[in-house]
């Protein structure tokens, strides 16, 4: 009850503030008679009831345990591929990929560290071969581009 | 009729191509690969390999989308059965009676009847396709604005109501697609919005970045405790085929579901979950002695099998006379269009012939390869189920990331994938349905256009939507379709009249 309520603010205040932005869009064409602001105006306003109907909505429910229970392995999952995503460019395809994929097997449950770091290379050859020759994506080389 | 005799050789002439043919076998097959994966349905299958097909022709491209699509149904089915886990909601039919057969041994008889149900469902409805779809084009040309602006409102409230348990999260799920389709620049002043002077988001949320986000990403977030605690384990099989009494028993079961698959289908928004779950209480209804079912019975596998699968070629309906998607998987292969400047809607009938009925021919193509591809390969896909998860799903995770990369190619569009994906855990977590969200995504920018455009025509009227009668009984329909699930509760709530437990 208390995450849906705590959301149902979050909503509302995400809402107003997408209002406010909305206010500010001024249009000047000719023969536009609503403009651009009224339409995410709308939504803005849907957004506010819906978050008092949620608000008002929100029922008990059973404690899924505890954040570090629940939330804990999937966040830090959902950073390493916001790190891996990030270094991708700058780093390259091949060793970021192999490196995240190292990472996510070990933090997936994997304990032996020779096979997680096998499977991860056989499977960044594997993807760099299907997507870079096969259908030609020209992903990232990184440093790598110097070698080759 | 001549007419779509000849227009149907020409699709023929288009699916039987070479390249065409390798496509729908290789979609099919990928499809039924990605439809295996626990969790891992129709929409997230096909949102993962638009970035690939986008690089061919619209032809090829809608041919192999479709393949993947039905292949990732087939491959769901097989979750469904051997593994009791659905690959999405228009799925767990399936598993009442299918995961009781596989536990019974007869996981062979119910993998075969949900293929042969999938292929006769499949062919009644390209059928059904070729003779309506012509004609709704017909009477859509005659459509204003006000007319789709209705028509769009109607299709997001009917997936709001049938999506989830919650109209207000499911509604909430679908503005937030409709606020993601407002980023970028206004297309009618031009005006940048929501793009807080980052020139990348001047274009907008890409579609694929948003599905991949929010269906795939999220769902192995989802997944991630699971994957550490345990792994699943499922039944080997002992026969691959069913028996004539099995048969027999199943044949109508398969034609009720196909018809009821392809009506619920074409109504916009309505799609396959509906329509599979109303064949399972159908048959169970119609049956003699219905404590069969969960049990084991057969027609419980082929009926919502049946339905499901003709309620995907009925949101072809829509899709290709209206423009307006029946499903969410249907709004993701609307989406691939776009992205190729094909525009879904009336005007594909004369622009696009090639792929309007390119499109229906690979479907009953498809459904052929499938078929003949499916049986000798069950063995196959019930290896792929002894990969284990935590193997599995980094590697899904690598491969969302290429697809983006593909289509997006910056970094930026990377990040806002991963939040969306952050974004989707939580949703999953507190019961919000997806499928609203990619919708609103999809039909955001038309619905404004057509609002906007229909009051420029009425001078600033908002009478006009419902004074215009086809957009005043569309929109009547919509409010219906949202006060609906309150009068049922309300009769629910009336002791002799059980709706709940039929299904």
């Amino acid at each position: 009850v208390r995450g849906d309520r705590l959301a149902a603010v979050v909503i509302l205040l995400g809402g107003l503030a997408y209002i406010r932005e909305a206010l500010s869009y001024r249009g000047a064409a000719v023969g536009d008679v609503v403009g651009p602001m009224l339409y995410p105006l709308l939504l803005g306003i849907l957004v506010v009831i819906l978050a008092v109907f949620l608000f008002i909505g929100a029922r008990p429910e059973k404690s899924e345990g505890t954040f570090q229970n629940v939330h804990f392995r999937p966040l830090l999952l959902a950073a390493a591929v916001l790190a891996y995503v990030l270094l991708m460019e700058p780093v390259g395809f091949v060793p970021t990929t192999f490196v995240f994929l190292v990472v996510a097997t070990v933090w997936l449950g994997e304990r032996s560290w020779p096979k997680s770091i096998g499977l991860a290379a056989g499977l960044t050859v594997v993807l760099w071969y299907v997507f870079n020759r096969i259908f030609e994506l020209n992903l990232p080389m990184g440093f790598l581009r110097r070698l080759g | 009729m001549n007419d779509i005799f000849h227009n149907l050789a020409f699709g023929f002439s288009v699916a039987l191509q070479p390249q065409n043919l390798l496509f729908a076998a290789v979609g099919a097959f990928v499809g039924s690969l990605i439809g295996v994966l626990p969790g891992i349905g129709p929409v997230t299958g096909t949102a993962l390999l638009i970035p690939l097909v986008v690089t061919t022709n619209p032809a090829s491209a809608m041919i192999m989308l479709t393949a993947v699509f039905y292949g990732c149904m087939y491959g769901g089915s097989t979750t469904s059965i051997l593994v009791n886990v659905p690959g999405e909601a228009s799925s767990v039919p399936t598993t009442f009676d299918g995961h009781q057969m596989a536990l019974q041994g007869r996981a062979g008889s119910a993998l075969a009847i949900s293929a042969i149900g999938s292929f006769v469902a499949g062919t009644l409805g390209v059928v059904a396709l070729m003779l309506f779809a012509v004609p709704l084009a017909g009477v859509a040309l005659a459509f204003g604005p006000a007319e789709y602006f209705s028509l769009m409102v109607l299709g997001l409230s009917t997936v709001s109501t049938l999506a989830g348990d919650s109209l207000v999260k499911a509604l909430l799920s679908m503005i937030f697609g409709l606020i993601l389709a407002t980023v970028g620049g206004d297309l009618i002043t031009g005006v940048d919005r929501y793009t807080f002077n980052i020139p990348e988001m001047l274009d907008g949320i890409d579609l694929v970045v948003a599905a991949v986000g929010l269906f795939a990403l999220s769902e192995v977030l989802l997944i991630a405790n699971q994957v550490v605690s345990g792994e699943r384990r499922f039944a080997p099989i002992k026969r691959l085929w069913l028996s004539a009494q099995e048969f027999l028993q199943s044949w109508w079961a398969i034609v009720r579901g196909a018809v009821v698959g392809l009506i619920i289908g074409m109504l916009p928004g309505a799609g396959a979950t509906i329509s599979s779950f109303f064949s399972y209480g159908l048959e169970k209804r119609l049956a003699k002695d219905p404590s069969t079912f969960g049990k084991g019975d057969i027609r419980g596998v082929a009926g919502p099998e049946s339905a499901n699968n003709a309620s995907a070629v009925g949101a072809m309906v829509p899709l290709l006379s209206l423009g307006i998607p029946g499903s969410s998987t249907a709004a993701i292969m609307m989406g691939a269009l776009m992205i190729m400047n094909v525009i879904p809607g009336p005007q594909l009938f004369t622009r696009h012939p090639d792929v309007v009925w390119g499109l229906m021919a690979s479907m009953y193509v498809s459904n052929a390869i499938l078929l003949i591809l499916n049986l000798p390969l069950v063995g196959l896909f019930v290896q792929i189920l002894k990969i284990r998860e935590r193997y599995l799903y980094p590697g899904i995770i690598a491969i969302c990331v290429i697809g983006v990369f593909a289509v997006a190619r910056s970094s930026l569009d990377l990040t806002m994938m991963v939040l969306l994906g952050v974004t989707g855990y939580y949703m999953r977590r507190n019961h919000y349905p997806l499928g609203p969200a990619i919708l609103g995504l999809v039909l955001g920018p038309r619905l404004e256009q057509s609002m906007r455009q229909a009051l420029i025509i009425s001078n600033g009227s908002w009478l006009t939507f419902i004074t215009r009668p086809i957009s005043g009984v569309v929109l009547a329909l919509a409010a219906l379709s949202l006060a609906l699930p309150y009068l049922i509760s309300v009769v629910r709530r009336k002791p002799k009249v059980v709706l709940a437990e039929d299904v």
